[in-house]
């Protein structure tokens, strides 16, 4: 056991993470062939279809009891499992290093889960540090083995700089439009929003998991006075008397942030969840990525 | 609507000052946030959602200049005229002595006094006053004055009397004034009712009908059982009472009687068995009752003083008679021989005779003087026709009661008139009588011999020696021995006087002027008994003589502290003890109020947070 991991997730945690792995509706496409379904169908041993056959077919494929009920070749088709590309969007702006507990940690500790069932599921992981552009960047790999690499690699992410979510994910190249699941943790405060960022990924086929980290500081704010507030990120300063009205319209903007969120996400089928950053990795992998299914 | 004090606008200052404090205070706390997204969504959405916001975040400041205001125009103190208002005031206060009553607390003139003060304190900027106090005489303190602290300090210095008020002459004065002055108005403090037919005119009454006993009159008379103090009580109240009174002899307790008066009634109280040789006689009231002052009375028994007389004559059976017809006259004569150089007498009368050099230390009548006397220049004789008198003469008193237009003169002198001398009996080519005063020396000079007319074969002689002898011997050196207070009192001097002084009741000592033989004194102001000290000079012998009087409370005017209507007519009268009128309202009270209203309602809504 690593010493750096240590601070990230602990050996039995992973042991209890041993018996998860990842939930993406959508199939799989790839080159490798893993322990996920593809929608292309292939060599495993899951039935999927019946088709007519064609010449050229592999003729061991025929289903003979078909061909002598209805006196026809049908081909079965199986279910192709394959390996898959699951990029791990990590949001290390200065924004994220923030809050009490800090969001980063939270964020860094779910980067670290994911890539660890990713990896327990013989998927590709790659990981990537995005501030106004892809900071920092861990190409895909596969094997447990590399779990530990991955880990210092996510634990060594500087926070700093700005957030521009869409720049970052268009920054990402590498990115193919062959399909893969992009998880992004962030805490959405993008300088240029968020939503074409999403898009982008789903353009670019990829099934997007978009987990909310933010902190209880920024959804119950318990400021009072005159406050010049300051931008971490260096967006400036908002000189605000925190009157009871202030706090109240604070709370529906939040309100309606967060419902614009959840309604863009349910209408595009993004997996969304909103994580408070003083619950335990426990309750959130556990309880809150189990019960809206992204983990099962 | 006008301004008392146009300076507190100067307090407006602090409004660019409490900005000033404002935009310095908003000092912020520097916090730093994840992201300023949310809040800046925030405050547009409220801003939004409220218009009123911006007003909202700034509502501390617009209080608490709303406060300052509100506290500046409550120092400029704002008001509004009412009708009646006049830029000229003349204000009569009543001093006399019934105005130190104290049936309105805490007495009738101090409440007067106080009530005037706060007159001149509503003063409007603009507006004067002239400040007259009747007390013995009419007195402007003040003369149309604007200065609240000049007035306030005038007002201040004016005393109540123990006399009768003056206030009818003052009103005499002030209506005089008042025509002069365009529409000025006439306020009179006093407790009496003053009713002139006058729109301009306000009498502000301090009365409240008090009880009253007084010592009205001390006299004394010689009996043959001895010496008996007479005194007369009055009750001026509408119900009968016993007092209780005191006799005091030479500051002793003599006598001490219970005397029962009947309402709006007077009593005499006679006092027997005075010792012989007292002096000092004071009869008091020791019951309380709203008026000290006149709870007193005195009387002083003068003992009869000896005047030596020098008669220098050949021989006047008549006038020897008629000088030493007074009892405190010692009659000496003498021959023309034996009279050169003779002193240390009060009176020196020449009949036919002046001395070469004349006595300077007594008074002198001349009869007939003789031709070259080197002091009348004399230019032969006349048969006189007709005696008439100079009635406008200041000695023409010397004629009361006498007959003269019956005196037939077969002839007289002819004297030319010295400087010093008046005509009194002018005989058509000559003084028959004339008087003067050399200094403080009096001169009397018959310009005949008595034998050479038929005068001292008629009443009327003895009469006009009387009156003669009344003005150069006076008896005492005042004329009466009882005055009111502020009476002015003439003090005879005696011949031969070096040093007048008189003693008031206090001990106060008061040097005359010798320059005249009669000296008018003036400051009979407390009531007691004065004595008037003469040093005289007669011969080598000098001697210090007193002679008293008294001084008391004109109870007639001023004991009855009872409402009294003075005149009748328009005008308009209020009771003083309620507070005079109010002629002007002042607003600062209410900007005061308001200020107080906002400062809490910041305090609340600084406690609200908002």
């Amino acid at each position: 056991m690593k010493v750096l991991g240590k601070s990230l997730l602990d050996q039995q945690f992973l042991k209890r993470l041993d018996r998860l792995a990842l939930n993406a509706r959508m199939a799989i496409k790839g080159d490798t062939g893993g322990n996920r379904k593809s929608r292309s169908k292939g060599n495993s041993i899951e039935f999927s279809d019946f088709r007519e056959y064609i010449p050229g077919d592999d003729f061991r494929r025929i289903d003979w009891n078909a061909y002598a009920r209805f006196e026809r070749l049908f081909v079965k088709l199986f279910m192709e499992e394959r390996q898959a590309n699951i990029t791990i969007f990590l949001d290390v702006s200065a924004s994220m290093d923030w809050g009490q507990p800090n969001k980063g940690v939270l964020a860094k500790q779910l980067a670290a889960v994911f890539v660890y069932l990713a990896l327990a599921n013989f998927d590709r992981v790659a990981v990537v540090g995005m501030q106004d552009k892809p900071s920092a960047y861990l190409p895909y790999f596969s094997g447990k083995q590399m779990f530990w690499q991955a880990l210092s690699f996510i634990e060594g992410l500087k926070f700093g700089g700005k957030t521009s979510l869409c720049s970052a994910v268009k920054g990402c190249t590498f990115l193919k439009r062959s399909g893969g699941i992009s998880i992004l943790i962030t805490d959405l405060f993008s300088k240029d929003g968020y939503k074409e960022a999403l898009e982008y990924l789903q353009y670019l086929k990829q099934e997007v998991m978009l987990i909310h980290v933010m902190a209880p500081q920024e959804l119950q704010p318990e400021l009072s006075g005159s406050l010049r507030l300051v931008d971490v990120e260096g967006e400036g300063v908002k000189d605000v008397i925190l009157t009871p009205d202030l706090l109240k319209a604070y709370k529906r903007v939040l309100d309606e942030f967060l419902s614009d969120i959840k309604a863009f996400c349910y209408s595009r089928g993004i997996n969304y969840v909103l994580v408070n950053s003083s619950s335990s990795m426990e309750e959130v992998v556990f309880y809150n990525l189990m019960k809206l299914g992204f983990v099962r | 609507m006008g301004f008392l004090n146009p300076w507190g606008f100067l307090f407006a200052l602090s409004i660019p000052i409490i900005v000033l404090l404002y935009l310095l205070k908003q000092r912020y706390q520097e916090v730093e946030v994840s992201s300023t997204y949310l809040w800046e969504k925030a405050i547009e959405d409220m801003q939004i959602s409220s218009p009123w916001q911006r007003l909202k975040r700034s509502l501390l400041l617009i209080l608490q200049l709303a406060a300052v205001v509100l506290l500046t125009l409550a120092l400029a103190r704002p008001f509004f005229l009412q009708e009646g208002t006049s830029s000229e005031y003349i204000i009569i206060l009543d001093c006399s002595a019934s105005m130190q009553a104290e049936d309105v607390k805490p007495s009738r003139f101090l409440l007067a006094k106080r009530e005037i003060e706060d007159f001149i304190d509503g003063l409007l900027p603009g507006q004067r006053v002239t400040l007259i106090a009747a007390g013995y005489d009419v007195e402007v303190v003040a003369s149309r004055s604007g200065d609240k602290g000049l007035l306030k300090k005038r007002l201040e210095g004016i005393e109540v009397t123990n006399g009768q008020d003056s206030v009818e002459q003052a009103l005499v004065f002030a209506q005089a004034l008042a025509r002069e002055l365009d529409a000025a108005q006439i306020r009179i403090y006093s407790d009496n009712v003053y009713q002139i037919s006058n729109q301009h005119m306000e009498n502000i009454v301090f009365n409240n009908g008090g009880k009253n006993f007084a010592v009205e009159l001390v006299s004394w008379a010689q009996t043959p059982d001895g010496t008996v103090v007479l005194s007369k009580i009055a009750n001026y109240s509408g119900e009968d009472a016993a007092v209780t009174l005191e006799c005091l002899v030479d500051g002793a307790t003599f006598d001490v009687k219970e005397v029962a008066l009947p309402a709006d009634g007077k009593e005499d109280v006679y006092w027997s068995e005075i010792p012989a040789g007292a002096r000092r006689v004071e009869i008091a009231i020791l019951d309380e009752d709203d008026l000290a002052i006149d709870n007193r009375g005195w009387t002083f028994m003068e003992p009869q003083r000896e005047n030596r007389v020098l008669l220098v004559t050949e021989r006047n059976v008549f006038l020897e008679k008629a000088v030493s017809l007074r009892d405190d006259v010692v009659l000496e004569k003498t021959a023309y021989q034996h009279a050169e150089g003779l002193k240390g007498y009060a009176l020196y009368v020449f009949d036919g005779y002046v001395p070469s050099k004349l006595p300077d230390d007594g008074n002198i009548i001349i009869f007939n003087p003789p031709p070259q006397n080197g002091f009348l220049e004399l230019e032969g004789e006349y048969i006189p026709q007709t005696a008439s008198l100079l009635s406008h003469s200041r000695y023409a008193h010397f004629f009361d009661l006498v007959n003269y237009k019956e005196f037939n003169i077969a002839k007289a002198k002819r004297i030319s008139l010295p400087e010093w001398a008046e005509v009194v009996l002018d005989g058509g080519q000559g003084p028959l009588v004339m008087a003067g005063e050399i200094g403080a020396q009096k001169v009397v000079v018959f310009s005949f011999d008595v034998h050479h007319s038929d005068i001292p074969l008629k009443v009327d002689f003895p009469i006009l020696i009387q009156n003669v002898l009344a003005w150069v011997l006076p008896q005492s050196s005042v004329g009466e021995s009882e005055f009111y207070a502020g009476q002015e009192v003439f003090i005879n001097l005696l011949p031969g006087a070096r040093d007048v002084h008189v003693i008031a009741p206090s001990g106060r000592e008061l040097p005359l002027d010798r320059s005249y033989s009669s000296i008018p004194f003036m400051y009979s102001h407390e009531v007691g008994i004065y004595t008037v000290r003469q040093t005289v000079q007669q011969g080598d012998k000098r001697e210090v003589l007193e002679s008293h009087f008294t001084v008391g409370v004109p109870t007639h005017s001023e004991s009855d502290l009872r409402v009294g209507q003075v005149t009748n007519g328009g005008g308009q009268t209020v009771d003083g003890r309620k507070g005079g009128s109010d002629f002007m309202s002042e607003l600062w009270r209410y900007f005061a109020w308001a200020a107080l209203a906002v400062v809490m309602l910041e305090w609340w809504v600084y406690q609200r947070g908002y």
